[in-house]
């Protein structure tokens, strides 16, 4: 059960994508989700983000099901916000499309419900993409490879790195944990899912307190075994594998800059000049919320 | 009344590139008071097995029934009733049980089961008292101690004593002596034999060491990649040769026996330990020379 939560994990197959520079992938991702919430807020250019996105799934050889479970996570808020942007916010009069009681739905609220709905998704899929194509050792030798400038100003870089690895090194090892504990409890007539709210959070008492234990013992016996290998954490560490950008790189950093730039140049143009181009008509189907 | 699997098969994260099928239709019965052992190397499926025992796994595949509880119930309510009288029934001791201790004191470690059985403060009062008589603790001593004061054979203890305190009637534990002394170990053992004869409970016991498995069980189940690869008693399971095959070691005593026929010498009965075996060989010497002064 516990296995099912842990979306975003590293899905194993063979593509391109996996075998990009982690530090292009991360940077690419992080440009991303800049793009979809901040950059971009026409329908148009969401559709064009999630055509990219869609074939960088079909590229990377990731069933879509893997990436929409991440979505799945998020699926409470997306709605949540939804229901918050019909309801409340208000637009002139023209645009009432439904008034009911002391409920009143403007088209202008359901544009903005549909935008953050959309983005919220596009988001999540995004940053899930990183992770699913990256494996945590990448991921970690990447955002350390992008922070080493820092250690010009005397920030333990190596150490974060450290403490980032060892993290996501004990992620799974600590969620067998609680799977096994659970178990145990559940094998003593535990239930977790009867009674009212206080019932629940006192019935994971014999959940977190084993956990927190036998974490502070590992973290004690790892410390000690590293300390037994002689390990400093100041010094200068060598890889086995070294990060290099290839061409391959570089061409799927010029199809991201060409498709999501793109769409980014799209939403700041004139309109007047936009209409001019492509027609009145053609822009009024493609950009219906401007 | 007994344990009853037909045709039972395990699939871990089915359709995903993590796919294992840990189980393939496995077909057993285990009656009532036996002593089980339960081997095989490390992926075989023995604890995949015996977590469906205690409906900690979902069945996806095949029949299963613990003393006439149908475990395979897919009805939301019924499968309700049917873990509360169950999860009361079987006693379950994971590996290193000690991990999983979490109360303020070892009275309240002991009672969760009790009173997630929702008994009477008496009754639990009463059973608290029993479990841990029954695992060989003082009940003065450790009664209002945290447990992560004890050491380690006596955390071992109480996390024993509080799937004791359920009063299953089978016990299943998994790898009891991982990690013990060979005293402790020794300790522990004599324990669940005693309990079985004050008791007739079952006890299934996954182990890796055959020594253990050999002097004390009855009956022993091998599993090998999902399989039931053997399934007889114990004796004459280690009197054939080709465990080792499967990745386990044969016992001392059954190497020993080997040895000894193989030397013309033929020992009376079945002789699981070491003092068995001593006085078979005292035996033996004692009637070849009646033999000898009879001649």
């Amino acid at each position: 059960m516990i296995r099912e939560v842990a979306f975003g994990q590293y899905y194993p197959t063979k593509s391109v994508i996996h075998r990009l520079d982690p530090r292009l992938k991360i940077i690419l991702s992080l440009a991303y989700m800049v793009a979809t919430i901040f950059l971009v807020n026409s329908f148009f250019c969401y559709a064009l983000l999630s055509l990219f996105l869609l074939s960088v799934i079909a590229v990377s050889k990731i069933p879509l099901i893997s990436v929409f479970k991440s979505v799945k996570a998020i699926l409470f808020l997306a709605l949540f916000t939804a229901v918050i942007n019909i309801f409340f916010i208000k637009g002139n009069a023209e645009e009432l499309l439904v008034d009911w009681w002391i409920f009143k739905i403007y088209s202008s609220g359901l544009i903005s419900a549909g935008r953050m709905v959309f983005r919220l998704i596009l988001l999540v899929m995004g940053a899930s993409m990183l992770t699913l194509t990256t494996t945590p050792v990448d991921l970690t030798y990447g955002i350390e490879s992008l922070l080493s400038p820092l250690k010009l100003i005397k920030v333990p870089v190596g150490d974060f790195a450290l403490v980032m690895s060892i993290t996501l090194r004990f992620i799974p090892t600590l969620m067998e944990e609680t799977d096994r504990i659970i178990r145990a409890q559940k094998a003593r007539g535990a239930q977790f899912d009867t009674g009212g709210m206080v019932a629940r959070a006192k019935a994971f008492v014999p959940i977190l307190v084993p956990l927190l234990v036998n974490s502070f013992r590992r973290a004690e016996e790892l410390a000690m075994a590293m300390n037994a290998r002689c390990f400093e954490g100041s010094t200068k560490r060598t890889r086995l594998k070294k990060l290099i950008f290839l061409w391959r790189d570089l061409f799927a950093l010029l199809i991201f800059v060409l498709i999501v730039g793109f769409a980014v140049a799209v939403n700041y143009i004139n309109s007047d000049w936009l209409v001019n181009f492509i027609g009145k008509p053609l822009f009024d189907i493609l950009f219906f919320d401007r | 009344m007994s344990i009853i699997v037909k045709d039972l098969s395990y699939t871990y994260n089915p359709k995903s590139p993590y796919q294992t099928q840990a189980l393939k239709n496995v077909s057993l019965t285990i009656e009532e008071g036996q002593f089980v052992g339960l081997c095989g190397h490390t992926g075989s499926g023995k604890t995949t097995f015996v977590q469906h025992l205690n409906a900690l796994i979902i069945t996806q595949e095949g029949y299963l029934s613990v003393n006439g509880l149908d475990l395979t119930v897919k009805n939301k309510k019924l499968r309700r009733e049917m873990l509360k009288k169950l999860r009361g029934k079987v006693g379950m001791v994971f590996q290193y049980p000690e991990y999983q201790l979490f109360a303020n004191t070892v009275y309240e470690d002991i009672a969760f089961g009790p009173k997630n059985m929702k008994l009477t403060k008496e009754e639990i009062d009463v059973r608290v008292k029993e479990a841990i008589i029954s695992v060989g603790l003082d009940f003065d001593y450790v009664n209002q101690k945290s447990p992560f004061e004890l050491s380690g054979g006596e955390k071992r203890r109480v996390a024993l004593a509080g799937v004791l305190a359920m009063r299953p009637s089978v016990l299943v534990l998994d790898e009891p002596t991982a990690g013990l002394d060979p005293r402790g170990k020794r300790e522990i053992l004599d324990l669940i034999v005693n309990l079985k004869k004050q008791s007739g409970l079952t006890v299934i016991m996954i182990s890796h060491d055959m020594d253990e498995v050999y002097e004390y069980t009855d009956r022993t189940i091998v599993f090998n990649n999902g399989t039931v690869e053997y399934d007889m008693r114990t004796y004459e399971l280690f009197q054939k040769a080709d465990l080792t095959k499967l990745g386990l070691e044969i016992p001392q005593m059954a190497v020993l026996n080997n040895i000894l026929k193989n030397g013309g010498v033929f020992l009376t009965g079945e002789n699981h330990t070491v003092k068995q075996m001593l006085s078979a060989l005292v035996q033996y010497k004692a009637d070849k020379l009646r033999k000898q002064q009879n001649d």
